[in-house]
């Protein structure tokens, strides 16, 4: 098909200045509302992340303490020499007739 | 800034550079105004109206904007939609299209074109474009946009065959109205 030539006069036509900025302005807020949303969403970024950092040192330490007290324990009852030797006066006693069943 | 490619302007808007914007829209606004005015027959305030809303519209669409073709053939849909819907909401019907055979009229493609260049004959030329039938003036418009028979295809969503029709019967109609407006 035969090229149609673009006429300036028809193609283009000069925009009221009122509307250019009334659409400019626009563009300029949507684009520092999109920065301070940026701003913000980074800022509250790094403090959620200090916030994970900072909980997860706490209970680490907290699960420190926990276990460290759950290991004494857990020694304590590893601690059978006690144990062994009542086992063994038991025993005894059980087995001299000193005991009634 | 100013010979950077439309991509690189919305990433760098939507990045937070409001002057990548600017150098966008200082870009098409005058094709795009041009296109509307002549759309709404030199309704100046409707043509303003649709005009704002197709670019706040782009405004908050930009950073979702995903690079499929010409900026400028999604701004000119974007544009068409608007326009549609205002039509629809003031109630303004659209001519139907015309695809009846129309009488042989002289080559009047022959003439010089300078005789066009002036704002005198733009100004014929839109007045006939008035009298075209809404799909074959729209496609003319566009394609004074200088976007290809393709583009303007997906902006009125149909085949690109139809565009060339629409376009023929355009070129052809305003050949009779301006022949019969210079005889």
């Amino acid at each position: 098909m035969k090229r149609v030539l673009p006429y300036d006069a028809l193609s283009k036509r000069e925009v009221p200045e009122a509307v250019d900025f009334r659409i400019l302005a626009r563009a300029a807020a949507r684009c520092r509302e999109r920065r301070i949303r940026r701003r913000v969403s980074i800022w509250g970024g790094i403090a959620a992340a200090v916030a994970v950092t900072a909980l997860g040192s706490v209970f680490f330490q907290m699960g420190n303490t926990d276990r460290s007290a759950e290991r004494r324990e857990l020694l304590a009852l590893g601690d059978f020499s006690r144990l062994d030797q009542n086992s063994y006066v038991m025993t005894l006693e059980v087995g001299s007739g000193s005991v009634d069943y | 800034m100013e010979d950077a490619d439309d991509m690189v302007l919305i990433k760098a808007y939507t990045a937070g550079n409001e002057r990548a914007f600017e150098v966008l829209y200082r870009r098409y606004r005058k094709q795009l105004y041009g296109y509307l005015y002549n759309l709404m027959s030199g309704n100046a305030s409707e043509a303003d109206e649709v005009f704002e809303e197709t670019w706040i519209k782009v405004i908050d669409k930009l950073p979702s904007y995903r690079d499929q073709g010409k900026f400028s053939a999604w701004l000119f849909r974007v544009a068409r939609n608007i326009f549609i819907d205002t039509v629809r909401r003031n109630k303004r019907s659209a001519l139907p299209l015309e695809t009846g055979d129309l009488p042989d009229v002289p080559d009047w493609s022959r003439r010089p074109e300078r005789e066009l260049e002036d704002r005198e004959t733009a100004a014929v030329i839109a007045e006939a474009l008035d009298q075209l039938p809404a799909d074959q003036k729209e496609v003319f418009l566009l394609r004074q946009q200088e976007l290809s028979f393709k583009e303007i295809a997906e902006i009125q969503a149909c085949p690109v065959n139809t565009v060339l029709g629409r376009m023929h019967y355009a070129v052809r109609n305003l050949k009779k109205l301006l022949t019969g407006k210079v005889n």
